[in-house]
């Protein structure tokens, strides 16, 4: 190994992470060479005063996260179904749209809602554009209708998933509940046992109430 | 034997929630030491915490044991600080100054450690949070290169650069801040 070797391996000598022949050449070569041995010297003096770094700690409250993931469950749920909602008032405001056959005239002093049947003149001449059946509007009913019940069984599905969801974080919380009163009830028996070993007379002369 | 973090990922994604517990007391710790020195910017650490393993409990389901488990969690919570850092520099625009770190000054002869640790905090402060993220996650995530590399989606040898560079510009600041090998051990 060189100097040019030496400096470009020298991030992984201070990591320990050059493998074992690599690491055998670098020390040989630190040994031999003064500056190359300063330079890795002050890069590994650098990373140990990292150290000096306080040492954080957090204790993760486990019951508040499982509230938090709780509550996000709930507020996609409404969220879903308000998007059902907004999307079947369009559906209806379509299906009106596409039945409704009036017309209406705004006057200076009226307002006029007919219906076009009865509006329009009827035609001496067989019209050469019918407009749309009583027909095309049942099938255009149908499709619509499908569409609907397409959309309530994906939201049926979506929310019979987000309360398997719930209900199983329901379940993790009960458990961590049970290990909690598990755990309070240990510690005050704990407790008791150690001011019984404390205070023996004062078990004896109380009757046993601590 | 304990069980792998692997295990415990399993055995909580299906319901035991007295796996996910080990999984988070096993990690809550690391995990703080990261995102301690990830974040200058004075977010509570324990609430980054919480933000992380939320997030993995959310996304247990769909872990796949592909790499370490620690790397995985660590790539969260570089997710959650760098979206902490984002929020907090668009609340506190105006208050730039306040975050800077503090002028330079010459630890007296037996400085207390915390003043110690408060240089260093500063001095990681100073790099570009690209050198930072590298040298927190090598030094006190203590991942391998090639883990970062996946982590952080680069070339190892960028990382290796970036790390040798994090290095190198520590040691001017804390040359600047008058700290050497000696305020370690007085």
């Amino acid at each position: 190994m060189n100097c040019a070797d030496v400096r470009l391996r020298m991030i992984e000598a201070v990591y320990d992470e050059l493998p074992t022949e690599l690491q055998t050449a670098f020390d040989k070569h630190l040994g031999g060479c003064a500056e190359c041995r300063l330079a890795y010297e002050q890069l590994a003096e650098t990373d140990s005063l990292l150290d000096a770094a306080s040492d954080e700690s957090a204790r993760v409250d486990l019951d508040r996260m499982y509230r938090a993931m709780a509550e996000r469950g709930t507020r996609s749920a409404q969220r879903w179904r308000r998007l059902a909602m907004a999307a079947a008032a369009l559906l209806l405001v379509a299906i009106g749209l596409a039945v409704w056959r009036g017309r209406v005239q705004v006057g200076p002093d009226r307002l006029v809602i007919s219906w076009r049947e009865t509006a329009a003149p009827a035609p001496a001449q067989p019209p050469s554009d019918p407009g749309p059946t009583l027909a095309d509007h049942a099938r255009h009913l149908a499709t619509l209708d499908d569409t609907i019940a397409m959309l309530v069984a994906e939201l049926d599905a979506n929310e019979r998933q987000r309360l398997e969801t719930l209900s199983r974080l329901h379940n993790q919380l009960q458990a961590f509940e049970l290990q909690n009163n598990t755990r309070i009830n240990l510690v005050q028996r704990d407790i008791h046992d150690l001011y019984l070993a404390s205070f023996p007379s004062t078990e004896n002369e109380s009757g046993g109430q601590p | 034997m304990s069980p792998s973090d692997h295990d415990l990922m399993l055995r909580s994604s299906a319901g035991d929630a007295r796996a996910f517990e080990q999984l988070v007391r096993r990690w809550e710790g690391p995990l703080a030491r990261v995102l301690a020195r990830l974040n200058t910017n004075g977010s509570d650490v324990e609430d980054l915490c919480q933000e992380t393993f939320l997030k993995v409990l959310r996304a247990q389901d769909r872990y796949r044991p592909r790499s370490n488990f620690s790397t995985w969690l660590f790539s969260i919570g570089l997710n959650v600080s760098r979206d902490a850092a984002r929020r907090r520099s668009r609340e506190h625009e105006h208050m730039a100054a306040q975050v800077q770190p503090s002028p330079i000054v010459e630890p007296p002869e037996k400085a207390a450690r915390h003043e110690l640790a408060e240089h260093v905090s500063a001095a990681l402060g100073q790099l570009e949070p690209q050198l930072r993220e590298v040298i927190v996650l090598k030094h006190f995530g203590e991942l391998t290169f090639a883990q970062l590399a996946e982590l952080l989606r680069l070339p190892e040898s960028t990382v290796k650069s970036r790390a040798q560079r994090a290095l190198e510009q520590l040691r001017s600041e804390f040359k600047k801040r008058g700290i050497d090998q000696g305020e370690l051990n007085p």
